[in-house]
């Protein structure tokens, strides 16, 4: 397999070295003396897969167990995947090039709607029949997507709903001794485990969220596999806090990560050492969803400054909020001034602000952008979203007149500039504004004309989210089982990489819903106060 | 400041690697190693390592070389031993030794690379006679961004080797161009490659064309 790769295929495509393992810190366990094989996948580029934390929690748990070993696998980008099936070549794990079919559970991580169609062309690419009841082997899932997996849920034998540290060695454990029963047995034995849902099954009541009570002594992987080409997060994470105690209304990763917990300085401090000793990162991050949030941040991060200085380590600190003490703070730890900084105000007006639970007032945004400004930085990165409940066009143009106000705070002649990123609001499943209306593809192009329309000042910067691709992404996050015949419909006109607007096309979309006789309108609508949801059987 | 020359090897696992995933790999190497090494002022401190000519993607080595300059002066064995056990699978450490301080940049002096094609098969008369032809030609047409560039003062050796069967080829590199082996491959029709390794990496004062 690896011969005939690295002669016919690799020669061939962009970046081989997505395809080729063999990263330091990664794992090659005896195939043969292991009796559990898991491949853990992503259903997007290596780039991308590599920067998932969750993944790499679970692939040293994985490893760490006697019976069980994980191998990694990533979305081929589309020109690995001609390769692959030009040379009739299947998909495979990183860490021994054995082909995805011989492994006793492939799990998926999915992270968002778009990368669907990825997840069932893996199984493709790799010969599995991609509808559960068509095949023998056992594919999961989990992932935030997992919040409602009602879409996918004909593609996938169970999901691991919520957080994995604990229930993965369950799961495994459980598979391990049921070997050798069929596979509805096997199914039957893992849904009851706490988190597991089983498609085939009959529901027996609601399905809870894991999540692990203690973080501090929950396993964290302190020897991550180190890529050799740049990935999105290309640098040690300490993960610093898991939930956010925050209460923003649109937000999908509060429900997902609830509830709040925090790390101990010292559990930090130790994980950290071990980090940079392991990998010779030259960055290391203070991960959370609210990293401004978290009890003694300054002291915590001047502490690892100073112990890492000597290394020319530097830290980062993303997710802060924008304000004079964590600009100073940056300041102080990292070993490059930040170049930018970034703050969500999501709305333009505080009226809308308050509404959607953004605990943030106009004062807090402008004073942070002064503290910006002040220290020397002049770039500004904001957030915003259009289409939230009960917006009007006075918190559309409260935007621009926001992204102005914050412009003109620049002194000393030197010009600020402004980014402003506006994506469409999409109510995601779990979340206040789950029964919320979703604007259309039309509405959504006309409140981005209505922004550049009004925009004068030259110093910002407007951005967007494709209207089409929130629209997909919409319909699926509050989808329900009959979309599985969409996204398999879609996937067969080629559809593929849909979170790339490179790769992303409305008109397969189009196409695939309309042979399917199903309106994706229909899932933007309001839902109304009695209407059964489709994930309301999960509990967050 | 010292400066020690590090040759190392670039094993068939981790030839598809570019040249500059490489130097972040060894620069992480080198960071966990703990070994003294001297880093450039400025606000982004990068380590002091100069690299030699970049070796193409999919290609083997047993010749790298990099010159690292430390903060102290240590001996070569030591850092041998540190950053040898610290380098990724695929990528080992031949030897340390000292630099001469007063040599040129790597990538500036050396200038010469020798390569050796391994094949899978082939009939050793006819490579024979493409390769005279190759070299009796005074052209070695490479496209460059639309361009066509005569690149044969860059070959300054190709024969066959017959056991086990393949090409060797000594090319010019560095700063004064660079002529791959892949451009010279291409002027010979469906050739079975198994790999392609280069194994020598020096400077050689200008001479007549081979």
């Amino acid at each position: 397999m690896r011969d005939v790769l690295e002669r016919k295929v690799l020669h061939n495509v962009r970046k081989p070295a997505r395809y080729t393992g063999g990263e330091l810190n990664s794992i090659k366990k005896s195939w043969d003396s292991t009796e559990v094989k898991v491949a853990l996948s992503y259903p997007d580029v290596y780039e991308v897969g590599m920067s998932n934390l969750g993944l790499q929690i679970l692939y040293h748990i994985i490893n760490g167990l006697g019976f069980a070993l994980a191998e990694r696998c990533y979305a081929p980008w589309g020109d690995m995947e001609a390769e692959l099936r030009k040379n009739r070549l299947p998909l495979y794990g990183l860490e021994s090039f054995t082909p995805l079919s011989e492994f006793d559970l492939i799990g998926f991580s999915i992270q968002h709607e778009l990368t669907y169609t990825n997840m069932i062309n893996m199984l493709d690419l790799s010969g599995i029949p991609i509808r559960s009841r068509d095949r023998k082997s056992i594919v999961f899932a989990g992932g935030p997507c997992s919040l409602n997996p009602e879409p996918v849920a004909d593609f996938i034998d169970f999901f691991l709903i919520g957080e994995g540290e604990e229930a993965i060695v369950e799961i495994l454990t459980t598979f391990r001794k049921s070997r050798g029963r069929d596979k509805e047995e096997t199914l039957k034995k893992l849904s009851e485990i706490d988190g597991v849902w089983v498609p085939s099954l009959e529901r027996g009541g609601k399905v809870k969220k894991r999540f692990v009570k203690d973080l501090n002594n929950s396993p964290y992987p302190t020897k991550p596999v180190v890529p050799f080409i740049e990935t999105v997060h290309d640098r040690a994470m300490i993960e610093i806090m898991r939930g956010c105690p925050r209460s923003c209304k649109f937000c999908q990763a509060r429900p997902f990560f609830r509830p709040l917990r925090t790390r101990k300085k010292e559990t930090l401090l130790k994980q950290a050492g071990e980090l940079i000793g392991n990998t010779g990162f030259e960055e290391l991050s203070l991960v959370s969803l609210s990293t401004s949030d978290y009890p003694g941040i300054g002291g915590l991060a001047r502490e690892l400054a100073d112990r890492f200085s000597g290394k020319r380590v530097s830290i980062a600190l993303p997710s802060v909020r924008m304000d004079s003490f964590s600009i100073k703070l940056a300041e102080e730890t990292a070993r490059v001034r930040p170049s930018s900084v970034t703050l969500a105000p999501e709305s333009g007006t505080q009226r809308l602000r308050d509404l959607i639970g953004k605990g943030m007032t106009e004062d807090d945004i402008l004073s942070g952008a002064a503290a910006a400004f002040e220290a020397g930085i002049r770039k500004i990165k904001l957030y915003f979203m259009i289409g939230l409940p009960e917006e009007t066009e006075e918190d559309i143009r409260g935007i621009i007149d926001l992204a102005g106000r914050i412009a003109s705070l620049a002194k000393g002649g030197k010009r600020a500039r402004i980014t402003v990123s506006v994506s469409t609001f999409i109510p995601k499943p779990h979340t206040p504004f789950e029964r919320e209306a979703q604007i259309s593809i039309d509405e959504t192009l006309r409140k981005q004309k209505l922004l550049k329309d009004n925009l004068r000042d030259r110093s910002i910067e407007l951005r967007w989210h494709d209207a089409a691709a929130s629209f997909i992404e919409g319909a699926f996050a509050r989808g329900d089982r009959k979309l599985s015949k969409v996204i398999e419909t879609a996937w067969k006109k080629g559809a593929r990489m849909d979170a790339w607007s490179e790769c992303f096309n409305l008109s397969t979309w189009d196409e695939a819903f309309r042979e399917c006789g199903i309106d994706p309108n229909a899932y933007l609508r309001k839902r109304k106060e009695n209407d059964v949801l489709p994930w309301s059987f999960i509990e967050a | 400041m010292q400066k020690i020359r590090i040759k190392f090897e670039k094993g068939p696992e981790v030839r598809f690697i570019s040249h500059l995933d490489m130097i972040r790999a060894i620069e992480r190497a080198v960071r966990r190693s703990g070994i003294p090494i001297a880093y450039s002022s400025g606000y982004n401190p990068r380590p002091r390592i100069a690299w030699g000519p970049p070796l193409p993607l999919g290609i083997e080595s047993n010749c790298e070389l990099a010159d690292l300059t430390m903060e102290r002066w240590i001996k070569p064995e030591t850092i041998a031993e540190a950053l040898g056990s610290e380098l990724p699978g695929g990528l080992n450490l031949i030897e340390a030794g000292i630099g001469n301080p007063k040599e040129p940049s790597l990538d500036s002096h050396m200038n010469r690379a020798e390569y050796i094609v391994l094949l899978s098969s082939g009939n050793k008369e006819r490579l024979r006679e493409r390769i005279s032809k190759i070299k009796e030609s005074s052209e070695i047409p490479v496209d460059k961004k639309g361009m066509t560039v005569n690149k044969r003062s860059m070959l300054h050796g190709l024969e066959l080797t017959e056991e086990p069967l393949g090409i060797r080829m000594k090319l010019q590199v560095g700063g004064g161009g660079t002529l791959k082996p892949k451009e010279v491959l291409d002027l010979m029709e469906d050739l079975e490659i198994q790999n392609i390794k280069r194994t020598g990496l020096y400077f050689e004062e200008m001479t007549s064309v081979a």
